[in-house]
């Protein structure tokens, strides 16, 4: 369990050295994978390019989302996630500085399954990263079985409908 | 004609009882006969002699010249009378005295039986009244003709002005006819003028208001840098550093750490400037005790908050007023003398409407129809035992950046009130306080109560509905 992989989705590098220094200082021994931008995250999943070995870059249990990124936004990257996986398969956590009424409406609408806005201390950051431990990749049970993703022609073929109205689990 | 006379003069007398005789005898105007040259007195009725104040024996024989006014000057015209047979009349003035009314001498012939004049008779009137009163009636007729005519010229006078006055007004009421045309043309074009300046300046400040927005956002995540990393180097490398360099590290990360506050602060306030300020019915008691909770440090030992009673329904804004009653409950807190525990009271009354902003008409018409139609307002009290506001500082408190207290004492951004009125003022409400230095201030809210009951929403509530609705959306 505690294997299991979180993929950071993250353009700033502060905020990814921060993250890994929480979990350290955490004790925390799930591996971290992080995407530089959204397109990244998007590669990452779909298991192409320098992605393809699933060895080396696992299928993650849990993404956090950073929203304003380059190349492809966090809405973007959740849409592709929502309509390629379908619900349950991997939880996304937006995890942002923006407290925005309307982002944080547009992250639940596009399929998230939690929304965390970034502290602005270390201290902070290090109580928010024990509980996302705890619930996330602990507590928290995501679908069975394996994940196989699915672009958008296959679902359209009748594949991947089923899947993608399974309720959350 | 001396004899006949005399004979006649005696069968008038012989015959008093005829019936001629006594109707003349009585009549109420002066009559006489006269007869011969000498023109004598044969008769006189009652009334002659009481005129003349005479027996009819004492006038009887006299010469009718010797007893009435002027008879001299009529004698021609009685001789005429009796030689023509004509009737005919005289007028006696009596020009020594005006005053006395002029005499009429009505003259006819007395006939015998076979109709030959034998005498005249004379009826007298006092043609006085008559003729007096026929010239005053004359005086008025001229004076009201003239008067007549002084007033037709009057009324020609003024119908031409009125006239004119009409034409004139006629001309003045089609230039105000034009001028309120042009007017009404102009107010048009002014309008809409106003309307796209204002959808310019609109579109300018949202622009702007986004633009500080994400500078703003911006802003945060080099703060946490420079934050971050001076923790990092407290916690995990003391033993390369000397006290001072510990300080110095302590001084950077509390600077960003004050620079995140006013940032949030100011997201804050644009974020009450420019969401939807659409209001709803608020559980203004839940949402204090859940504000409330939130917030470990205002727990008791620290502070002593009390609400009392339940709190009713307001009609506001939930994130809004959750930011106001936050940083209200905040400041109550915050500025208190050295020792002194804080003491927190709020508490709910009902208040009139008073409408922001409105004319006095509305505000009469809210306020006769307040307890039928208009549902009640609230007013939310927070009363501290804090240091208070002196009277002179009273205007600043709501402006932005304003800080009424030194910033080593009271930390702070100065920014938490500007808030609060920004967020009541978009909720169509008002705040206000009142405060004695020294002696704790009582900050106030008012806000409407909802009129009818309305679904209780909320931002997180419907978004969470929309994720529910999700998988929909896939298909």
């Amino acid at each position: 369990m505690s294997k299991d992989t979180i993929l950071l989705v993250e353009d700033d590098p502060n905020s990814v050295y921060f993250f890994r220094y929480a979990l350290g200082k955490l004790r925390i021994e799930n591996p971290l994978q992080v995407a530089k931008h959204g397109l990244e995250a998007i590669e990452y999943l779909e298991g192409v390019g320098e992605f393809a070995n699933r060895e080396r870059f696992p299928v993650p249990k849990l993404v956090l989302l950073d929203l304003r990124m380059p190349y492809a936004t966090g809405f973007e990257v959740l849409e592709k996630i929502r309509s390629c996986l379908g619900r349950g398969k991997v939880v996304v956590v937006v995890f942002t500085s923006s407290s925005s009424d309307s982002d944080i409406s547009q992250a639940y609408r596009l399929g998230a399954n939690g929304y965390i806005v970034k502290p602005s201390q270390l201290g902070e950051l290090l109580k928010i990263v024990q509980s996302i431990r705890d619930f996330w990749m602990t507590l928290n049970e995501t679908h069975p079985g394996s994940l196989s993703w699915q672009n958008e022609t296959s679902l359209e073929s009748g594949s991947g409908p089923a899947q993608a109205r399974e309720p959350l689990g | 004609m001396n004899t006949k006379f005399i004979q006649v003069k005696h069968r008038a007398a012989e015959e008093p009882g005829s019936c001629f005789a006594k109707v003349i005898d009585r009549a109420p105007l002066p009559i006489a006969e006269v007869r011969g040259s000498a023109h004598l007195l044969i008769y006189a009725n009652r009334a002659f002699c009481s005129l003349f104040a005479r027996e009819p024996s004492e006038l009887i024989g006299l010469p009718f010249t010797d007893v009435v006014p002027g008879g001299p000057n009529c004698i021609p015209v009685l001789d005429r009378v009796f030689q023509t047979g004509e009737p005919a009349s005289y007028e006696q003035e009596l020009a020594t005295d005006p005053d006395d009314s002029p005499w009429l001498y009505a003259m006819w012939p007395s006939m015998d039986a076979k109709e030959h004049p034998v005498g005249v008779i004379v009826q007298l009137t006092k043609a006085v009244s008559v003729l007096q009163n026929a010239a005053a009636i004359n005086e008025a007729l001229l004076v009201s003709a003239l008067h007549q005519h002084e007033l037709t010229a009057e009324a020609v006078k003024l119908n031409a002005q009125l006239e004119h006055e009409i034409v004139e007004r006629k001309r003045v009421e089609a230039a105000l006819h034009a001028a309120n045309d042009r007017l009404g043309r102009h107010a048009g074009e002014l309008e809409g003028i106003v309307a796209e300046r204002t959808a310019r300046l609109q579109d300018m400040v949202s622009e702007l208001e986004s633009f500080s927005y994400s500078i703003a956002h911006d802003m945060r995540a080099p703060l946490r840098g420079m934050e971050g990393f001076a923790r990092i180097l407290i916690a995990d490398h003391t033993e390369g550093l000397d006290a001072v360099a510990r300080t110095y590290l302590e001084r950077i990360a509390n600077s960003a750490a004050r620079m995140d506050l006013l940032i949030k602060d100011v997201l804050a306030y644009t974020r009450v400037s420019r969401s939807e300020s659409a209001t709803a019915s608020v559980d203004l008691d839940r949402l204090i005790r859940d504000v409330v909770a939130n917030y470990p440090n205002w727990d008791p030992p620290f502070a002593d908050i009390r609400i009392e009673g339940i709190l009713p329904t307001v009609l506001g804004h939930t994130g809004f007023l959750a930011q106001c009653v936050a940083n209200l409950i905040g400041n109550a807190i915050k500025f208190v003398a050295t020792g002194v525990t804080p003491r927190v009271r709020i508490w709910a009354e009902e208040c009139r409407p008073v409408p922001t902003g409105a004319s006095l008409a509305g505000g009469r018409a809210t306020l006769s129809g307040a307890s039928a139609e208009t549902p009640p307002w609230i007013r939310i009290w927070f009363e501290d035992n804090g240091i208070g506001i002196a009277s002179k500082d009273r205007d600043r408190v709501f402006r932005m950046f304003e800080r009424l207290n030194p910033a080593d004492r009271f930390e702070g951004t100065g920014m938490g009130l500007t808030i609060v009125r920004k967020a009541i003022e978009r909720m169509g409400g008002r705040v206000g306080f009142e405060s004695t230095p020294s002696n704790g201030s009582r900050f106030w809210i008012e806000l409407q109560t909802p009129a009818g009951t309305l679904p209780p929403p909320g931002p997180k509530g419907s978004g969470n509905e929309n994720s529910a609705d999700t998988p929909t959306r896939g298909e």
